[in-house]
């Protein structure tokens, strides 16, 4: 009430009253159709009625491909009764507009989610706990690997199937190994091997580099987060999400690392804009990334290159890595969530299809020790990364914390040691203390 | 002298549209490379070999042509909403006189100082309840209120002769009947400006139908390729497709440039004629 | 002319009253709320909660947001600056009869059909520090590679030029067709006087093009105010900030971050200044017209 006696003493009160009193329905949005009881859903016949689902793509180009494909496939196959409409977006739009059609009543019945961005949508309020009608759905929680599927509990409670993993890896180019007497069956597995190799593989008169880190984007600062997950017993914010964790020796050693590749080893490009084009055209030859871009590398004809897990630069090996989910909005429509549920399992027992398709690990058990999985070759190294990836650590504040925008910390401070604008113990300083004040504010 | 002076007007000219023109070669010759063409260390200006790949896959994946069709009939949605409404504002901040004109025009002006993302939730918001989500008008509607398209009608009204509606005027005439009758027949040129200005800014407009064309069905053709082809959005996340870019980019231009080479001619004399000299 | 203003007002109103439903419904009842919202916490699911002046505080004591303000008013002065003169020029020269002056003006306004996605794109790849086809040529040429996305201080410069490609044809096109409304007349009449070319241009057509000229650097000024798209398409914002405008950081404040009220909040400063920078322009615009 006290809150609205001041509006109305700011401004335009009556306008913002319409709007307020325009809203107030869509806060609980009322289930447009007469809905049978629960009960009665579970109860349905495999041919069940038929029933049409939305379904909101986040991946954007070039991923969405394979994932429309499933998508047809799935509809021509047309299980008991169930049609997908599907949508395309981009992760940027996903974000925001699930959050304005839950709000207006029309969000998807399931929508693709990283696994790290689960806990802020359920602390909005969006997502619903899934625990029941995904086994009634026949899916197998024991057939996925463990960090996937728990990573996708908030307070214990499932909100979310997992589609895939994508953990960091490392991609050497094997004309340059070649070339510089390196053995390309032997990728380097330690620090001294990494930096020798990366010395050897650098070579100025061609204009060729060791390794590409790249400087923007949200890669340069995964690869910084990996490695302070190889020192023992470190993480990035502390146990409660409370507070920054990262202005440790263990940071501030992992970023002068990454630091001393590009300004005191020379062995990586300044100021790289793009690493992936970089490796496509040899301009580097060892890159640290995830999965998504082995469809895209085999796409160039001339590139010639394996996979190999990041080396242990320090304790143990650990890699950053997320999942993308299928998560399912509360619209208190039981029957659709169930369609979409079993759409999900669908989906997910062709795990296989997609990560052939995709180059995003398998989070499935059985596909992963399938032979026909074992046969990717490049898949496999990152299959082997899967039992050591971290994920971020879960905060309702990810998107401002872990965010890619221009001002979040952790670009701020990557570009700035990165362009060589900042010390390293400064950067991480001026981060920590962003991070602190983000995970304070109200 | 004279003579000299042309020939560094054609020099200064020829380099105008070199410079103008190099980019849209980049997208040319790019858009007929395969996709490791497209990254070698020296740009090549003439691929070798030429391949359709990238046009193959662009239509091949995706829903190219409803796009267009989708962008079409959201651009001439919003070219008629605009001339619907704005002629007859133009008209009346040039020709009537009534209270509160100053204020009103005040108020059109803050459509082009008001960032369009600012209220965007809330128009977002609003066009839900009022079912306008996923429809074409929804699409079109928010392109509509701008000022510019008042701004030209009210510049170009007021410079013509009034000699006219005031001998309709004593002849008894309404003001409706002489906005039909007598100025909606001169505005020809000014219409076609506006029409072409507002159909590019149309074809082109990208921010709202990214949130409020949900459905595959009217998608229009700028969020279709930003979202589906060219990772526009996920910057950092995905490579750039880049074959796949310069040859979606050339289609989606083909249909505004035909119409512009079409209509330059009466486009540089509609505007001429809309007193905003 | 005094006839009954009362029908006036009436028939006035009944023009308008097209464009106003639009323009309270879709545009004025959605954009007004932004100044309440600005006081209130809100997440966009949640009631509204009012905070005061927080929003206000916590903008005014981010250093990102006096950085952001600063490169808004740095781009939108070069870019203003850049396309007024430029499109002056342009206009001028493909106003001389020459062969060839239609693929000059098709080429000039060309880029203009191109979205802003797309164009992002080309320069993003053409000013690439590897395979960019312009480092190729300076490399070519001898000259040093230049970093420009990705260095602190040229991106900014780079963005803008690439805007005096993309956008340069629209300010172009209403320049040309102010300078064929000039009459002819006025030209002859001068030129009887003995008036040289320069004294043509200096006298004849900057006064003419006056009231245009006006009208170009408000809309170019309130369009480049908002710059927001080539930004997040070719340098995301970066490097560390350098091309982070006022709208850039509002979208992200609103949509990644759910801040709906901090949004506001920067929304109100967006329209705060440019209220105010436009009103300098009319008051200028008009001692100067005055003065002809």
């Amino acid at each position: 009430m006290l809150t609205k006696r001041v509006f109305v003493s700011l401004t335009l009160l009556t306008v913002f009253a319409l709007l307020l009193a325009a809203c107030a329905p869509a806060a609980t949005p009322a289930p447009k159709e007469p809905e049978a009881p629960p009960a009665a859903a579970t109860e349905a016949p495999a041919a069940a009625k038929p029933i049409t689902i939305q379904f909101w793509i986040g991946l954007g180009a070039p991923d969405n491909v394979p994932m429309e494909n499933m998508v047809k496939q799935f509809n021509s196959e047309n299980k008991d009764g169930i049609t997908v409409e599907y949508t395309n977006m981009d992760w940027d739009t996903l974000y925001s507009k699930i959050v304005l059609d839950f709000k207006t009543g029309n969000a998807p019945d399931i929508a693709t989610m990283h696994q790290t961005n689960i806990i802020q949508n359920v602390s909005l309020g969006i997502l619903q706990p899934i625990d029941e009608i995904y086994k009634q759905a026949g899916i197998d929680a024991s057939d996925f690997v463990e960090s996937a599927w728990k990573g996708a509990q908030v307070d214990g409670k499932q909100y979310a199937i997992p589609n895939d993993m994508h953990p960091l890896g490392l991609y050497y180019n094997v004309d340059h190994f070649k070339a510089a007497g390196l053995d390309p069956e032997k990728p380097p597995t330690n620090k001294e091997e990494f930096l020798e190799y990366a010395r050897k593989l650098t070579d100025p008169a061609k204009g060729q580099y060791g390794v590409g880190l790249g400087y923007t984007g949200g890669v340069p600062f995964r690869i910084w987060m990996s490695l302070i997950w190889q020192h023992k017993d470190q993480d990035v914010l502390n146990a409660d999400r409370t507070k920054a964790a990262f202005n440790t020796p263990a940071g501030i050693d992992s970023l002068q690392l990454m630091y001393d590749l590009v300004y005191k080893e020379k062995v990586n490009p300044q100021a790289e804009q793009d690493f992936e084009d970089d490796f496509k055209k040899g301009i580097v030859s060892m890159v640290i990334d995830g999965p998504w871009s082995i469809s895209d590398f085999n796409t160039v004809e001339s590139l010639h290159y394996k996979t190999a897990m990041i080396p242990v630069i320090y304790d143990q090996p650990a890699a950053w890595a997320n999942s993308h989910t299928y998560v399912f909005p509360d619209n208190k429509k039981p029957e659709a969530t169930l369609a979409a549920m079993k759409f999900a399992k669908w989906m997910s027992d062709h795990n296989f299809e997609w990560s052939r398709d995709s180059g995003h690990q398998p989070v499935r058990i059985s596909v992963i020790n399938s032979p026909e999985f074992k046969q990717l070759v490049n898949w496999q190294p990152f299959a082997a990364t899967v039992p050591v990836a971290h994920y971020y650590p879960a905060t309702v504040k990810q998107a401002e914390v872990f965010g890619r925008q221009p001002t979040s910390p952790f670009v701020v401070m990557m570009e700035s040691v990165m362009l060589d604008k900042v010390a390293v113990p400064d950067a991480i300083a001026t981060a920590e203390k962003a991070v602190n004040e983000i995970l304070a504010a109200p | 002298m004279h003579r000299s002076r042309k020939t560094i007007q054609y020099l200064v000219l020829a380099f105008v549209v070199i410079c103008y023109a190099i980019p849209f070669f980049v997208i040319l010759t790019t858009s007929f490379k395969t996709s490791s063409q497209v990254i070698t260390k020296v740009f090549q200006w003439i691929p070798k070999p030429i391949t359709l790949d990238q046009y193959r896959y662009v239509l091949g994946n995706f829903p190219f042509d409803k796009w267009v069709v989708n962008s079409v009939v959201v651009t001439i949605l919003s070219v008629l909403l605009i001339l619907g409404v704005s002629l007859p504002a133009g008209y009346a901040f040039a020709r009537l006189e009534f209270k509160g004109k100053n204020l009103l025009f005040s108020l059109v002006m803050l459509t082009i100082m008001i960032p369009f993302a600012a209220y965007m939730p809330q128009l977002y918001l609003e066009m839900s309840y009022l079912k306008l989500l996923n429809t074409y008008i929804g699409l079109a509607i928010p392109l509509a209120t701008s000022a510019v398209s008042i701004f030209l009608f009210r510049q170009f009204i007021a410079q013509l002769p009034r000699e006219m509606d005031e001998a309709a005027l004593i002849d008894g005439c309404s003001y409706f009947q002489i906005f039909i009758k007598i100025i909606l027949p001169l505005t020809k040129p000014a219409v076609i400006s506006v029409i072409i200005f507002s159909a590019i800014k149309s074809w082109n407009s990208m921010m709202w139908p990214l949130i409020a064309a949900t459905k595959e069905t009217v998608k229009t053709l700028p969020a279709g390729l930003a979202i589906n082809v060219f990772t526009a959005t996920n910057v950092g996340a995905n490579p750039t497709p880049y074959g796949a870019v310069m040859a979606a980019t050339l289609l989606s231009i083909a249909i505004p440039i035909l119409l512009f080479l079409f209509l330059q001619r009466y486009f540089v004399q509609g505007i001429a004629t809309t007193g905003l000299k | 002319m005094v006839k009954s203003k009362k029908s006036n007002s009436l028939s006035a109103y009944l023009f308008l009253l097209p464009y106003f439903t639009l323009f309270f419904v879709f545009f004025f009842f959605p954009a007004v709320t932004i100044i309440p919202m600005s006081f209130t916490h809100w997440n966009i699911l949640s009631t509204p909660k009012f905070a005061g002046f927080d929003n206000y505080i916590r903008m005014f004591k981010d250093p990102y947001f006096w950085q952001a303000t600063f490169n808004t008013f740095e781009y939108t002065i070069l870019v203003t600056i850049g396309l007024t003169t430029l499109a002056l020029l342009l206009a001028l020269l493909l106003n001389q009869r020459l062969r060839g002056r239609v693929v000059g003006r098709v080429f000039v306004l060309m880029p203009y059909v191109i979205s802003s996605a797309a164009a992002g794109i080309v320069w993003k790849w053409m000013y690439d520090k590897n395979f960019g086809i312009i480092n190729s040529y300076l490399n070519r040429f001898g000259l040093p590679t230049q970093p420009f996305l990705t260095s602190t201080t040229q991106a900014m410069f780079a963005v803008v030029f690439m805007n005096l490609w993309w956008s340069v044809g629209f300010n172009t096109i209403i320049y040309l067709a102010a300078l064929q409304g000039i009459p002819e007349e006025l030209y002859q009449a001068a030129e009887v006087d003995g008036a040289n070319s320069w004294q043509l241009f200096r006298y004849i057509t900057i006064p003419s093009l006056k009231p245009i000229t006006l009208y170009v650097t408000v809309l170019c000024f309130a369009n480049s105010f908002q710059m927001f798209d080539e930004a997040y398409i070719m340098t995301q914002g970066g490097p560390i900030g350098s091309t982070t405008t006022l709208v850039f950081r509002m979208w992200n404040s609103a949509f990644s971050n759910f801040r709906f009220g901090e949004a506001a909040a920067t929304s109100t400063v967006i329209l705060l200044l440019i209220l105010t920078v436009t009103l300098l322009q009319f008051k200028l615009g008009s001692q100067r017209g005055e003065e002809v």
